[in-house]
């Protein structure tokens, strides 16, 4: 029983983390650019086949590949703000329809570009060990790794940088931060940058693991609004709680109950919004 | 417009042109429908599919002394009901076709009912056993059912496995994996084996862990996962290993080796099995028919390697053509009277429809049964369709 709940331990902290930097980029959009990016699990996705396409194409080092993937997707974030978000910020309905046109945009050029046939991205990290009979794959310990390493910056720069701190003030009050010389546009924009090479972090990371699919970003957007939901919108600590929360109710549900816990994880996240509309650690939202 | 206008004429006739026969000999079109997955989960069954019947296209008959050019017309259902339907419309509406191949449980289940209703010959790969019954007219089932397989699967398992008695099921949450669990359900305790687990998982899952953390713990000898889709399998096939889990795995399913190799890797793929009621397996084995090892050679001399299945795809789409031709009619009463009385050629050789508890419309092909060994796909055993019918426990003429 203990090796039992040990693996269901370790299974839950690896969905966990996966969920928190999937979900740590949508919070950075959605708190600071006030943008919801109904895209960001196609952000994923790119980052997924941005790593199939560096390592099994062009055969580049895979940590190489990771950091690549990072700018390049978080460019096209970039450019996918300056065009389209930025002309529909501050208004909410123009802004969903914008985001799910994206959405929508995204798979079908990808399926175009890269094929509808799933792809394999051979892993650097075959092979498990087991500690007091749980097994662990390595691929799963570098996971837990850099996402620790991607939130611990991320968390860093957002407390102790001049622009991090200057990404709070916009989240906390746009109007506010603009008459104290900050460009909220500009750090809208690094929101998205970030936001977005996140997700094709968290996608590069899951490549190798999984399967690459042009139809692999649509669960991951769901986890990620469930995180945020959680943990709150804006704020990584909210993020980390709801994600590794989100992971073992689903790593525990799903060894012992079964079928039901997609029905416990929405029951869940129902008792929340209602108890504190705002999540677990995020204050609460107006539609403006 | 006075210059515009002969300059105009003269365009329209040299266009026209274009469309002129000249006496030649041209074969007039017989359209045949494909709907298959060319994009989705499915796409890793629907796209071979769709090369597989590509084979097919520009292949000349004669009917009543003229001759006709097969030409394919394909729309992509996803592997959904849905889009299944969509599929279906346009193939009928649209396109005017009277002859319909379909590919996946979900879209054909669907489509049946717009068969039936506007008298279009479906073929179909699906392994829900009601799909084909009495009263349904119209359809023809080229793969066996869940109903039809597990029978003869599990007494081989249970005769040349003995050492392998505890069995445990993880089946998507779809219409084969239902079947699949049903199936496991009736007939484990038959057969001396024991199911010690079963579980649904929600199709879209990649990460196996939680359920197979909760499968280790029933300690099973043997994991079916009841019809997976080939990427899938290779996942919960490489997840297991990882875990630990050193178990056979089989699917009453193809997948092509390399899909599952490239993901779970040859020590982890070793010993996977297939038992499939279809042409779904490696055609150069020895065990194989001549038509087989024919088909097998006109494949791989087109693409390079074979794919596993690609027979059965085949023949869902050039049964229709053999039986067009042996009716020499397009008549669809005709050509459906022709597929259910006579021996029609396909790719496992001469074979019919039969089966009275399917309507007489299930095509009577052997099982085979086939296993990964350092990192090949084996066929290795042939089972003739009295057998896994008799097995089954149907009406034998």
């Amino acid at each position: 029983m203990l090796q039992f709940v040990l693996q269901c331990t370790f299974n839950g902290l690896v969905l966990g983390l996966t969920y928190v930097l999937i979900s740590s980029g949508l919070s950075l959009v959605l708190g600071i650019a006030r943008i919801i990016n109904f895209a960001h699990g196609e952000f994923y996705m790119l980052g997924a086949f941005s790593i199939y396409w560096l390592c099994e194409k062009l055969r580049l080092n895979y940590f190489l590949s990771i950091p690549i993937s990072f700018l390049v997707i978080g460019f096209l974030g970039l450019f996918i703000d300056r065009y389209l978000f930025r002309r529909v910020r501050g208004k909410f309905l123009p802004s969903v329809i914008v985001a799910c046109g994206v959405a929508f945009l995204i798979p079908g050029l990808a399926m175009i570009s890269f094929g509808e046939r799933d792809k394999y991205v051979e892993t650097i990290f075959r092979g498990q060990f087991s500690i007091l009979g749980v097994s662990i794959a390595l691929e799963r310990v570098v996971i837990i790794l850099v996402c620790l390493a991607i939130i611990g910056i991320l968390a860093y720069f957002v407390k102790y940088c001049k622009t991090g701190k200057a990404m709070r003030a916009v989240a906390q009050d746009m109007e506010a931060a603009a008459l104290q010389g900050i460009n909220a546009d500009r750090i809208c924009a690094l929101s998205m940058f970030i936001g977005c090479g996140f997700a094709a972090v968290a996608g590069a990371l899951m490549g190798p693991i999984f399967f690459v699919s042009p139809f692999m970003g649509s669960e991951a957007l769901i986890k990620g609004f469930i995180v945020i939901l959680l943990g709150g919108v804006g704020t990584i600590i909210g993020s980390l709680i709801g994600g590794l929360f989100l992971g073992f109710v689903e790593a525990f549900g799903y060894s012992f109950i079964g079928t039901g816990t997609d029905i416990i994880v929405f029951v869940v996240v129902i008792i929340v919004l209602l108890v504190r509309p705002g999540g677990l650690l995020g204050r609460e939202w107006v539609l403006e | 417009m006075n210059k515009l206008f002969p300059i105009f004429i003269i365009a329209v006739l040299l266009l026209s042109l274009g469309s002129v026969s000249w006496g030649q000999d041209q074969p007039k079109v017989l359209k045949i429908g494909i709907a298959t997955a060319l994009t989705g989960p499915g796409a890793g069954w629907g796209i071979p599919f769709r090369d597989a019947t590509i084979l097919l296209d520009g292949k000349i008959i004669v009917i009543g002394g003229e001759k006709y050019e097969v030409k394919l017309v394909y729309e992509d259902n996803k592997y959904t009901a849905k889009d299944g339907v969509t599929a279906m419309e346009k193939l009928v509406f649209d396109h005017k076709v009277k002859f319909v191949a379909c590919m996946g449980t979900p879209p054909t289940m669907a489509t049946i009912p717009i068969a039936e209703e506007n008298k279009v010959i479906l073929t179909g790969v699906t392994t829900v056993a009601q799909a084909a019954k009495p009263g349904i007219k119209y359809f023809f089932r080229l793969i066996l059912t869940s109903k039809d397989m597990y029978p003869t699967t599990y007494r081989w398992l249970s005769k040349n496995r003995p050492n392998l008695k505890r069995i445990a099921q993880l089946a998507p949450q779809v219409e084969q994996g239902e079947a699949s669990i049903k199936a496991g359900t009736a007939l484990a305790a038959k057969y001396g084996l024991e199911m010690v687990y079963q579980e649904f998982y929600k199709p879209g899952t990649q990460d196996f862990y939680p359920h197979l953390t909760k499968m280790i713990r029933a300690k099973p000898d043997i994991l079916d996962v009841c019809i997976s889709f080939p990427a899938v399998t290779a996942l919960i096939i490489k997840q297991a290993r990882e875990l630990g889990w050193k178990g056979v795995v089989f699917n009453v399913a193809g997948a092509d080796p390399e899909d599952i190799i490239k993901v779970a890797g040859v020590e982890a793929a070793e010993g996977y099995m297939t038992f499939v009621g279809s042409t779904e397996y490696d055609m150069s084995s020895p065990v194989c028919t001549k038509t087989e090892q024919e088909f097998y050679k006109k494949y791989f001399n087109k693409y390079g390697y074979f794919r596993l299945g690609a027979g059965m795809w085949y023949d869902n789409a050039s049964i229709i053509v053999n039986a067009i031709q042996k009716a020499q009619s397009f008549d669809v009463e005709k050509v459906r009277k022709i597929m259910e009385t006579e021996v029609l050629e396909s790719v496992a050789g001469p074979s019919k429809f039969g089966i009275q508890e399917y309507g007489g419309h299930q095509l009577l092909v052997p099982m085979y049964i086939s296993k990964i060994t350092k990192g090949k796909a084996e066929t290795f055993a042939r089972i003739e369709w009295k057998d896994w019918a008799r097995e089954a426990g149907y009406t034998m003429p």
